[in-house]
């Protein structure tokens, strides 16, 4: 979720609550108020009542009720909301009144007073002004919700900005990121450890670069002199049967290690991106290249090859590294092979799969493709095939998957 | 006294001539390499195939032997202490394009590749490489460059034809596999020399092919190749040494 999405739901909730809050406040309150004023109102109309009696002048009364009591009540206040029986225009209906019975003594007569005035008309007021007050509360909150997330957005667009920089940022490219100015000093202090950091990931990288290619170098050139050193020797006369064991021993050893140099330098090239020459390959083609240099090694475990290949299917990719994937497929095919068993290659314009009879494997499926991973420690392969694979198809976003099932071992790789 | 001196001249030019043809039959090769172990023993290998082998160490010496000589093969590692052998390279090309060039380089990269035959070299070879292959590689060059690829190669009663790419027995062709051709070619241009079955399949299936613990398939291979020699009437020169690989000639 991103922040402004984050902040954004925690806002609403908030706003609704407080926009509930502020309607019913705002409703309750002019309530009061009006009433307040209503009951004041009630109150100067029967004082006026009230003074027409005491100095006898005619009263506009609607109704005489006498109400005499016995003994002298003491004067009373008594304030209700009532609902008044009318019939206006043929309509029968009750309405809301405010009514004030007030008991009085004058010119030695107790008087019931009565005056009432409608609530009707302010109930409705008192609606429409707090309608109006909720709806320009909940303009501006909307607006507020608005102006916020367009301000956030504004203020964060630097940081989405580097962010995406230091996503595109590759080592490979050996460029150092160069990150946007904010003017918000977190993003700054952000955009400087981002840069010092990035700075140190390339140095090191160039440093382990110039590290791999001169080892390698260092490397290959002993090698060299092992390896024809160990050859002279075997030209040698008169060598009996011990020393040749040890020679053969040294040279053995001398070509797998250098086989494994080769291997590991090819390793770290991949990883480096240094095959960066892309072109149209004819997958078709290329297996049919690698299966003629397999030939022998197919005839040799009398293996039945199958080919399901589909027309035109072509990739972009580096020509060495795709040969090399195909090889290490099919060499991987027939290595875990079974004699007399079968290799069944195919091909379509959205994957390559090759299918081999063989034994369940030790490895899980995710195992597979890691380093130096083999079935038997004894076994004379290195286990960097399935994982040179694994590395150019990650290179290439192509996905892998090895699977399992009736005695066949299915690797595919979908472009 | 004249005629003792025009008979003396006479033969000190026979002489000349003599040393002159024998200069002409004579394969000069220039090793450039840095590593001196290394030198030493390409130069010890090759020179037992009686080519003349030059060694130079350095970018300076090279420089300075292709100054006065021809070679007909230079042999030249590109990573120089003192200097870039594509420099050396160019400079051949230049001065003699007739001399094949064979970049030796330990880095494995294709850019090193393509840079040196773009440039003009005529083959490249990886480090650590077996020296029969080195040696294959050389006679190969020469016979394309030297004589256009217009020499067989014979050995006993067995004639190679590397235009045709056919094999004779006494004159009658063999019938023989690619597999088989390259092998038979293999061993008689490294003859009286133990090969490794890591060197033959390097050699016939390429460096890159992961399949070093199943050597079966030489077997195979060298079992037709010595059938179909002896059905043809040629002695068996096919030696195995035990463990290690085969060794062809007397």
């Amino acid at each position: 979720m991103k922040l402004i999405e984050k902040t954004r739901r925690r806002y609403i909730p908030y706003a609704i609550l407080i926009f509930i809050i502020s309607s019913v406040v705002i409703y309750f309150t002019l309530k009061r108020i009006t009433i307040a004023k209503q009951d004041e109102k009630l109150k100067w109309d029967k004082e006026l009542i009230a003074q027409k009696i005491k100095y006898d002048y005619p009263l506009p009364i609607f109704e005489v009720d006498d109400y005499k009591s016995k003994t002298p009540v003491k004067d009373t206040l008594y304030f209700k909301d009532t609902l008044i029986y009318q019939v206006v225009s043929g309509v029968e209906k009750y309405e809301l009144y405010r009514q004030l019975t007030s008991i009085e003594n004058l010119q030695n007569r107790t008087y019931r007073i009565v005056t009432r005035t409608s609530l009707v008309r302010n109930q409705d007021y008192i609606l429409i002004i707090t309608l109006s007050v909720g709806i320009v509360v909940l303009l501006l909150m909307i607006t507020v919700y608005f102006v916020n997330t367009h301000v956030m957005r504004k203020a964060w667009l630097p940081f989405y900005e580097n962010l995406q920089i230091v996503k595109n940022f590759s080592v490979e490219d050996n460029k150092p990121v160069t990150l946007e100015k904010s003017g918000i000093d977190e993003f700054e202090e952000l955009n400087n450890s981002l840069t010092r950091l990035t700075d140190k990931i390339i140095s090191d990288f160039n440093n382990l670069k110039e590290f791999t290619e001169n080892a390698s170098h260092e490397m290959q050139t002993p090698l060299a002199i092992m390896q024809s050193k160990s050859e002279m020797l075997l030209q040698s006369e008169n060598l009996d049967a011990e020393h040749v064991d040890h020679i053969r021993a040294i040279y053995t050893s001398v070509q797998r290690l250098s086989k494994l140099n080769k291997t590991l330098l090819l390793l770290s090239k991949i990883e480096n991106n240094q095959f960066t020459e892309k072109e149209t390959i004819d997958v078709n083609k290329s297996i049919e290249r690698q299966l003629e240099i397999f030939e022998d090694f197919i005839e040799n475990k009398e293996l039945e090859l199958v080919m399901n290949t589909a027309m035109d299917v072509t990739i972009e990719a580096n020509p060495l590294l795709f040969d090399m994937v195909i090889s290490n497929l099919i060499s991987n095919a027939i290595k875990h092979n079974v004699k007399g068993g079968n290799i069944t290659i195919s091909t379509t314009k959205l994957f390559v799969s090759v299918s081999n009879s063989g034994a369940p494997t030790k490895l899980d499926s995710s195992s597979l493709f890691e380093r130096f991973k083999k079935e038997s420690q004894s076994s004379n392969s290195f286990g960097l095939g399935l994982a040179i694979v694994k590395k150019v198809c990650d290179n290439y976003n192509w996905k892998i998957t090895h699977s399992f099932a009736e005695d066949q071992h299915n690797i595919s790789i979908y472009f | 006294m004249l005629n003792r001196v025009k008979r003396r001249v006479h033969g000190i030019k026979i002489l000349f001539l003599y040393l002159l043809i024998l200069e002409c039959l004579e394969m000069k090769l220039l090793i450039v390499e840095d590593e001196l172990e290394l030198l030493n023993s390409t130069c010890v290998y090759l020179q037992k195939e009686d080519f003349v082998c030059e060694p130079a160490s350095n970018f300076f010496e090279a420089e300075d032997k292709l100054l006065s000589y021809n070679y007909d093969v230079v042999i030249l590692d590109i990573n120089l202490p003192d200097g870039n052998g594509l420099n050396l390279l160019k400079y051949v090309k230049e001065k003699s394009p007739e001399t094949g060039v064979l970049i030796v380089s330990a880095k494995d990269s294709l850019d090193d590749k393509l840079k040196g035959l773009d440039l003009g070299a005529d083959d490249y070879i990886t480090k650590p490489f077996h020296l029969a292959e080195l040696n294959s590689r050389v006679n190969s060059l020469l016979r394309r460059r030297k004589f256009e690829g217009n020499n067989n190669i014979i050995f006993e009663e067995i004639e190679i034809d590397p235009v045709a790419k056919i094999a004779l027995v006494n004159a009658k062709p063999l019938d023989l596999t690619k597999k088989e051709y390259f092998l038979l070619l293999y061993f008689i241009t490294n003859k009286n020399r133990v090969l490794t079955k890591e060197a033959i399949a390097e050699h016939l299936w390429g460096d890159n092919i992961d399949m070093v613990d199943n050597f079966d398939f030489i077997y195979t291979h060298m079992r037709n190749l010595r059938k179909k020699l002896k059905k043809s009437g040629a002695n068996d020169y096919l030696q195995t040494i035990y463990g290690l690989g085969y060794k062809f000639g007397e």
